[in-house]
């Protein structure tokens, strides 16, 4: 750590017990600290013709700058055979906090897709979007794009904060409005400092010989041990499954007033196969925090993290480690001493009940209308009449609407008034974009990209959903339960950016073809789900559901969901 | 040593004498003093100067210039040799004995870098060159429409001006090099006719300076079968272009090929459209890397019809449809202006686009030579993703650290095009420093724009490198193409 960071609370080294001696860092922290705030060669990195690919060092550089590098796995070999390298390409990703944008940057953020990527925008499960296969001659302009449509792809990726997420549903509580702008107050105030991003993409003045990156309190030069998540919710709405975020905050509030949040710590989903040391954890609730302290409170969780998170080991680093190395008490003592205030008990909320979408019409409280659209796996694609991706453009031309991408990974046409509200319908019918043709496990079904271009997949995710989603549907209609939803996720890494851990029927990507069957997950989001079966092909997989569905169809008690019964009857 | 009165008729004999006269004089004293057989092997002050001016693509022209110089010098004559490249209808002096040899490409014209002197002999007046003996020799393909069309051009225009004759035009196919040997015998007999003296016989002087291979595998009379062992178009979905990476096996272990040469492709009879010529494809692959194989880098040809379609050119359509274990009918063209510098010489290689070929060879020869001197390649297509032509192996090469720079040129990555020559332009003072530590240059790919871009992106940079002007630039860079220091192979 550089001397400018002396004014930097006292870390305990005593509960560190010898952990993180310099000699033991693991090596992505000392990419971070020489990386002079995350400039690292980036620069001569892209200019470099050679490759496609950028080096070890630059792969993890530009995954603050929100990119991954990726490349096609199915197109490996003949790629080879052509005498080319592997087709790689860059993933980007930005940071849109709570998915808000207005309709001409949907239409920008379109064109730049359609000329620099894929031409498929991908909305995510943190209510962003990213492009894919953006070769690496076109990731300045790409950036420069962003630049242009006043969004960017700052720390969407990284050991940062990454974006913030927040209930989408507007309909429940006035106060929702105020709830859902915390998200770009907490993306603004955990923000990196470094010029970095627009030294590398935005031909800012470069940083000159020996002179030291801008200064940041809460990054200081080593960033965090691991990325960092909050999301916010307001109840009873879940679908931002709020516990399994390093920060989870629940909206308390009255009328059109927010008073705080009721605030998790240590939720997270990733784990690696075979190592019993990491595990999916469901986070702990510790108090309410007033609003007026929320920012403070996000920024020191994270502080608390850099100063006691494990960085010798990357599959230990994350909070949900740190509290459990450390004890919650040590945690939420050492987070009071920081922020100056005891926490305050925590506030009666009402029950979440749900995590899916609103699909269709939902009214605010001001009286402005919602329309909420689903879209497969987040692909905005025109598909088999489902035109997503034609509505969205003609609804944005319209300028009747801003967008705003959800949780579940579907998009929502806002603040639409009445008055265009039949404009907004018609376009929408024109390409083909309907909620009743479809039932609600379909609707809520989620999965990452994974296969081809995940560099992490050991399964297919959003390649295979709809296919296995119409397997598990059909086992629904052959019991006579197709009336009742199942939250069915894929994640094709135990990383789980899908949040299968979260889900009724949960799939883990293992091998090709092969995945972790999971059970026992609520269907509003509360309790993590558990291993079913541990590497299972399809045909055992539903097998083991089409028997448990039919057990489900006859003995399930009243209202009792289908996770709800497989934890009752498989793992109590 | 001789009086007044005799240096005074001599005097009024000469002043009367035309140039012929004074020849056939200096012979007959010559003559009267104990004839020419004495001092056959040495120069005589009868014989008068020969020059031979080459105009050469592939190097076939000079190197048939050099055998002649060897028999000449042989026959006791002062004999020197250039190319035409920069040479002037005025700098051609009438009192020497000129002995032209022409290849002729495309449609009867000649090789690019002559066409500014073919230019200049059609422009000069009438009886510019009264009084000069030439004789012509033209290398060429009888299977094109126009067989040794610079050379008796050349010949017309030289007999315009004045000259004259003193053998019949030869004219030579691709077998040139079994025939040529003769001929040189036959040239200088009729150059000692018409000085009247007499040289020894000079056949084994000719024998002797045979470095053309010739024969079975080597002109496009006698091609050799080789069999398809792999064929991948290089580019990838997305591009714009088709290039197929070509191997062809074959087994006849005395048909051998340098780096730089090229392979003359015979199309089959009912698919070559009536056009049996064979063209001619820069060789890919190292003789000795790729032992019995020859690799080819062809682009697609492709042109748009008049009625919407589109059209491919016969010779690439032909290859770039070639399956694995086809036959294909080859032969090798050697090509002696492309050579490979010796081991310890640098080289930098400008070859974007199908130009890329040879030097693919050059590398992997090196490589397998385990060659000091130090590789730069410039290399340039549209798009990085889906155009870089052998990409992988220039990975390894840089890992390896055969290949020790490379610098890359993709002209559709970014909204200004970048091409070849702005990357020479931007390292221009290394390319000067290289040139100056005597590295040799080689450029393959399209002759227009591209060579003459490269051209004068050198002139440039040489000019400002040096301080030196742009017509000095341009002379240094000629200088060197004279030297075999910058070669090219463009089509």
């Amino acid at each position: 750590m550089s001397k400018k960071y002396d004014d930097a609370p006292e870390v305990n080294e005593e509960v560190m017990n010898g952990l993180n001696a310099p000699e033991n860092l693991s090596e992505v922290e000392g990419f971070k600290t020489s990386s002079r705030g995350l400039r690292g060669d980036l620069s001569e990195q892209m200019e470099n013709r050679v490759t496609g690919n950028v080096t070890e060092y630059g792969k993890q550089m530009i995954k603050f700058h929100g990119s991954y590098i990726q490349d096609d796995r199915d197109r490996r070999a003949e790629r080879e055979e052509k005498k080319l390298e592997w087709s790689y390409s860059f993933m980007i990703r930005l940071r849109i906090p709570g998915g808000d944008i207005t309709a001409k940057q949907w239409l920008a953020l379109q064109e730049s897709c359609d000329t620099r990527a894929t031409g498929v925008v991908k909305i995510t499960t943190r209510q962003t979007v990213q492009f894919h296969g953006v070769v690496k001659a076109r990731m300045k302009p790409t950036m420069q794009d962003f630049e242009d449509m006043g969004l960017d792809a700052i720390a969407a990726c990284g050991d940062v904060n990454r974006n913030v997420i927040t209930g989408s549903n507007p309909q429940y509580e006035a106060f929702h409005a105020e709830v859902h702008e915390f998200a770009a107050k907490i993306s603004a105030h955990l923000l990196p400092k470094t010029g970095a991003f627009k030294e590398v993409w935005l031909d800012g003045e470069k940083l000159k010989e020996g002179e030291e990156s801008e200064p940041d309190p809460l990054y200081q030069d080593r960033y965090l041990p691991r990325k960092f998540k909050v999301a916010i919710t307001t109840p009873p709405h879940n679908d931002v499954d709020v516990y399994v975020h390093d920060i989870g905050l629940i909206a308390v509030g009255e009328g059109d007033t927010l008073h705080g949040f009721n605030a998790s710590i240590g939720g997270g989903l990733g784990s690696t196969h075979g190592n019993a040391k990491t595990y999916p954890r469901r986070g702990d609730v510790i108090g309410f925090i007033p609003k007026d302290k929320v920012l403070d409170f996000c920024w020191q969780v994270a502080a608390v993290n850099r100063d006691y998170g494990n960085r010798e080991e990357r599959h230990q680093a994350k909070l949900k480690y740190t509290i459990d190395r450390l004890g919650l008490d040590f945690i939420v003592g050492e987070l009071e001493k920081r922020l100056g205030f005891e926490f305050e008990p925590v506030r009666e909320v009402p029950a979440f009940t749900h995590r899916g979408d609103p699909f269709g019409w939902v009214k605010d409280h001001q009286s402005k209308w919602y329309y909420t659209a689903f879209v497969e796996s987040g692909r905005v694609i025109d598909e088999d009449g489902y035109n997503i991706k034609s509505a969205m453009k003609e609804i944005a031309e319209a300028d009747i609407s801003g967008l705003r991408f959800t949780a579940n990974q579907n998009v929502m046409f806002t603040y639409v008034e009445e008055a265009n509200k039949a404009k907004l319908e018609e376009i929408l019918a024109k390409h083909g974009i309907t909620i009743d043709a479809m039932n609600a496990t379909r609707r809520e079904a989620m999965a990452c990209v994974a296969l081809p271009t995940c560099p992490l997949a050991l399964a297919e995710g959003q390649r295979y959903l709809p296919e296995f989603v119409g397997k598990v549907e059909a086992l629904q209609e052959k019991h006579g339960i197709i009336d009742r939803p199942i939250t069915t996720r894929i994640t094709g890494c135990p990383n789980g950016c899908g949040r299968s851990y979260a889900a009724e029927i949960g799939l883990v990507g293992k091998n090709p073809g092969k995945y972790v069957l999971r059970l026992g997950g609520d269907y509003e989001g509360e309790r993590l789900n558990s291993v079913y079966l541990e590497e299972a092909d399809e045909t055992e997989i539903l097998e083991t559901l089409d028997k448990l569905l039919g057990e489900y169809a006859n003995d399930a008690k009243e209202g009792e969901s289908f996770g709800d019964y497989s934890q009752r009857t498989l793992f109590s | 040593m001789i009086t007044k009165d005799q240096q005074k008729l001599l005097d009024q004999l000469l002043a009367s004498a035309s140039h012929e006269q004074k020849i056939w004089l200096a012979g007959y004293m010559q003559g009267q003093v104990g004839g020419a057989s004495a001092v056959a092997a040495a120069p005589v002050a009868n014989k008068p100067p020969v020059m031979i001016y080459f105009a050469t693509e592939t190097g076939n022209s000079k190197g048939l210039s050099l055998q002649m110089m060897k028999a000449i010098k042989a026959a006791g004559y002062k004999v020197k040799n250039s190319p035409v490249n920069r040479l002037k209808v005025k700098d051609i002096k009438p009192d020497v004995l000129a002995i032209f040899v022409a290849s002729t490409h495309g449609e009867g014209d000649p090789p690019e870098a002559a066409v500014p002197f073919f230019d200049a002999v059609r422009e000069a007046p009438d009886g510019a060159l009264e009084g000069l003996n030439y004789a012509v020799a033209g290398l060429g393909d009888s299977s094109y429409e126009i067989f040794c069309g610079a050379a008796t051009d050349l010949d017309k225009e030289l007999e315009r001006l004045g000259g004259k004759r003193f053998q019949d035009n030869a004219l030579f196919d691709v077998d040139y090099a079994s025939h040529t040997p003769s001929w040189i015998e036959k040239t200088v007999k009729s150059m000692d006719d018409l000085f009247g003296v007499e040289t020894a016989p000079v056949a084994n002087v000719v024998a002797d300076a045979q470095e053309v291979r010739t024969g079975r595998g080597y002109t496009r009379l006698e091609p050799i079968t080789g069999t398809v062992k792999e064929i991948v178009n290089l580019n990838d979905i997305d591009s714009n272009k088709e290039t197929y990476h070509i191997e062809i096996e074959y087994d006849d272990e005395s048909v051998i090929y340098s780096c730089g040469d090229a392979a003359g492709i015979i199309v089959p009879e009912d698919q070559n459209g009536g056009d049996p010529a064979p063209r001619l494809y820069s060789i890919a692959s190292s003789p000795s890397y790729h032992e019995g194989e020859v690799h080819l880098t062809v682009a697609l040809a492709t042109h748009a019809n008049d009625d919407g379609t589109t059209g491919y050119g016969i010779y690439s359509k032909y290859l770039a449809d070639l399956q694995q274990g086809d036959e294909i009918t080859f032969y090798i063209h050697q090509n002696q202006m492309f050579n490979l510098a010796s081991d310890d010489k640098d080289i930098v290689m400008i070859g974007p686009g199908t130009g890329i070929a040879p030097f693919r060879s050059f590398i992997y020869e090196r490589s397998e030579r385990g060659a000091d001197g130090r590789n730069w390649l410039f290399f340039g297509d549209q798009h990085m993703h889906c155009d870089f032509l052998y990409q992988a192996e220039w990975q390894e090469h840089l890992a390896t650290e055969t290949l020790h720079r490379i610098d890359l040129a993709f002209s559709r990555d970014q909204e200004h095009k970048i091409y070849v020559q702005d990357r020479l332009r931007e390292n221009a003072a290394d390319v000067v420093a290289w040139i100056d530590g005597g590295a040799t240059i080689y450029l393959c790919g399209n002759k227009d724009p591209m060579s003459k871009d490269v051209d004068q992106a050198l002139i440039d940079i040489l000019s400002e490198q040096k301080n030196i002007s742009n017509d000095e630039a341009a002379d240094m860079l000629a200088d060197l193409e004279e030297n075999d220091r910058y070669l090219k192979d463009v089509y």
